[in-house]
């Protein structure tokens, strides 16, 4: 059983863009943090 | 994560040869090389194994036939490493030599490829999945039914 | 230093960038150090970490220099299942998260994965599994050390010698200034340098050998590696898990995380920080794939990414290469020489040693102990024994014994010291003799499912139920 162009594709892309939007949920977070004076 | 042993030599490798790879000095005879690999893969990879430095634009033949009468794929030899690791392939017999020149020959080598048979495959990967499955309900159903115990006599903070 | 023509850096530029970095995590480390009142401040970081610093330091940790590396080497190995398998990994962050805030609530003053393990098992259990935890730790320590001075001597030429000693002397230094503090903090900024890098190289990846491209150059020549039912692949995939799950259950390093989290946030950062690595294996292994078509065939498989990604961006490659290893060893050396020294301090020199030690002796210990286990590790790493290295290979069989000794012994008060001990230690035992009868491929699974049939043994046949007030250990310090 052979993965499909687009199974693959779709396989890279999403985890591209999931792996792009981990920086701005974790900055996001550390905003959240800082201004409800969370952060320790 | 597992195989930590290994990162070791990759990074080594890399930059030491590959960013830097050097060509190798041309002959002016004809260069006889012998090549070597496994003879049984069980992956579907395996290395081939050169007895002295390459040189340049050395072609790699493939075929699934001994005498080459037809050949599936040729690739070059790819920088000035004496090995190379050839990987993804189904079960078979693979036959590679070096495209005979004015200037190279060399042997021809076989690779038998036989994947582990679907049962050992399958016989482990459900013993595990089983035993995950366990541990994954385990932990959920005890985490649920734990929720609220606490020790703590004074809150720590 | 004197130019090396010919390397990717020169080694003037390799020792700038090493002191650069250096210097700003020291100073950084110094600066978040001086909040750090007790021993509780320096190491479990006032126990009071917010969200968004706790998810970053639990994805950044996991992130070893191994994920960037192995994950294509396995991709290159076993093709599709290999970067999906890796990147189940992930599943012991998500399933360590209920444990974390069962940990935070059970043991509200508690140190150290050693410190439950004596007070819910006694003494046997603590033995096996301390040693089960120095194994580990010194091993992944070592490997770690040795792999930052080859780095820098492969990218740079810069004397091997001299770049494992600046590595571990700014690991050491930030750690020893600023303690978990320091750790965590730096994780969160490494975590976004590991998580930007490996996007770039990808998105570069990308856009110059299109997708469709490297799924038709391996379909036609390398069919095996988008084969589903790879036998090999689904054959390792479990144990790979199982391994992975030991190594985050057991090892220190995720406990005193769990114990320095602020209350409700141990399970929430946990949960976040696994989906966030999900993705990044597979991010970093798909590269690999591309290696046929722009015609690299390593010498050794482990190679391919690195490989791939200095055939892409050239020299801009290798310096992202550099830094996004260079951060990811950072992020996990500086954690486990937090968490062994932790370790040290508390399980053998408080507990065994010096029960009425104080506070202040006991931070000063702690930084004793991670000088000396950098001075140790230095030592280690001198000769450049690879072999040292190969240790972890069977490492899986030691850490997958403890999986169900510390799931039960959290949450079920049935499971006594006796079995927890026989588990650990017959669990460890029969998966070395898997791994060199049978196979690599055995090792975790077989240690797993012994200790798991030992610990189903105990609750059946054990009738003493444990009190879980005694894991609350009152300390009863003179400051």
């Amino acid at each position: 059983m052979s993965m499909s162009l687009t199974a693959f594709s779709t396989l890279v892309v999403v985890c591209l863009v999931l792996t792009a939007c981990a920086p701005v949920i974790l900055i996001g977070l550390w905003l959240k943090d800082f201004i409800s004076k969370q952060i320790w | 994560m597992p195989k930590r042993y290994g990162f070791i030599s990759q990074i080594a490798l890399l930059f030491l040869i590959t960013l830097l790879a050097r060509p190798a000095g041309a002959q002016d005879s004809k260069t006889h090389f012998t090549l070597s690999a496994q003879e049984t893969s069980r992956e579907g990879y395996f290395v081939v194994e050169l007895d002295q430095v390459p040189q340049p634009g050395m072609i790699v033949q493939q075929s699934t036939v001994r005498d080459f009468s037809e050949i599936s794929t040729e690739f070059a030899w790819f920088g000035d490493f004496e090995k190379m690791t050839l990987t993804g392939f189904s079960d078979g017999d693979y036959y590679f030599r070096l495209k005979p020149s004015a200037e190279i020959s060399s042997n021809v080598i076989s690779v038998k490829v036989k994947h582990y048979p679907r049962w050992q495959a399958y016989s482990l990967f459900f013993t595990g999945l089983a035993l995950f499955t366990l541990l994954v309900v385990m932990i959920v159903t005890l985490h649920r039914r734990h929720r609220h115990d606490s020790t703590a006599k004074v809150k720590h903070d | 230093m004197t130019e090396t023509s010919g390397f990717a850096l020169s080694s003037t530029l390799g020792l700038t960038l090493v002191v650069i970095f250096g210097l700003a995590w020291v100073l950084f480390g110094w600066y978040l150090g001086r909040a750090n009142k007790t021993h509780e401040d320096f190491a479990l970081a006032g126990r009071n970490v917010g969200f968004a610093l706790a998810s970053a330091t639990a994805m950044a940790t996991w992130v070893t220099s191994n994920t960037t590396l192995v994950a294509p080497q396995l991709t290159y190995q076993f093709g599709i299942w290999g970067m999906v398998g890796y990147s189940f990994a992930a599943l012991g962050l998500i399933l360590f998260a209920p444990l974390a805030a069962r940990i935070k609530r059970l043991m509200p003053n508690g140190y150290t994965s050693g410190d439950f393990v004596r007070l819910r098992y006694g003494q046997p259990a603590w033995w096996a599994f301390i040693i089960i935890s120095v194994v580990y730790a010194f091993g992944w320590l070592v490997s770690l050390g040795m792999a930052g001075g080859i780095l820098l001597e492969a990218l740079s030429g810069l004397d091997y010698h001299i770049g494992m000693t600046s590595i571990l002397i700014i690991c050491v230094g930030y750690t020893l200034f600023g303690g978990l503090r320091a750790v965590i903090a730096t994780d969160f900024i490494q975590a976004l340098i590991i998580i930007l890098g490996v996007a770039l190289i990808a998105w570069f990846l990308i856009d110059t050998v299109s997708l469709e491209s490297i799924h038709t150059e391996v379909q036609n020549n390398h069919p095996q590696l988008l084969d589903l039912l790879f036998p090999a692949a689904i054959m390792f995939l479990f144990n790979n898990i199982f391994f992975g799950l030991g190594e985050i259950f057991h090892s220190n390093v995720w406990w005193s995380r769990a114990l320095a989290f602020k209350g409700s946030v141990a399970f929430k950062a946990y949960l976040l920080g696994g989906l966030l690595w999900l993705p990044i294996p597979i991010v970093t292994g798909f590269i690999a794939l591309a290696a046929p078509q722009l015609g690299i065939f390593p010498p050794s498989a482990d190679m391919v990414g690195p490989m791939v990604a200095a055939e892409v961006l050239g020299k801009a490659g290798a310096v992202v290469v550099f830094i996004v290893v260079f951060s990811a060893l950072a992020s996990s050396l500086d954690s486990l020489l937090a968490a062994t020294s932790d370790l040290v301090t508390r399980d053998i020199y408080h507990k065994k040693l010096k029960p009425d030690a104080g506070d202040k002796h006991l931070m000063h210990f702690n930084r004793y102990s991670i000088l000396g286990l950098g001075v140790l590790t230095w030592l280690f790493c001198l000769p450049q024994i690879a072999t040292l290295g190969a240790l972890l290979n069977f490492a899986g069989a030691f850490v997958a014994s403890t999986i169900f000794p510390i799931v039960l012994g959290l949450y079920h008060r049935g499971l006594s010291g006796k079995y927890a001990a026989a588990a650990m230690t017959l669990g460890t035992l029969s998966g070395l003799a898997g791994y060199f009868i049978i196979g690599f491929y055995v090792a975790a699974l077989l240690s797993c499912i012994v200790s798991a049939v030992i610990c189903g043994l105990g609750l059946l046949l054990s009738k003493r139920q444990f009190d879980w007030q005694q894991l609350d250990e009152q300390e009863e310090h003179s400051a």
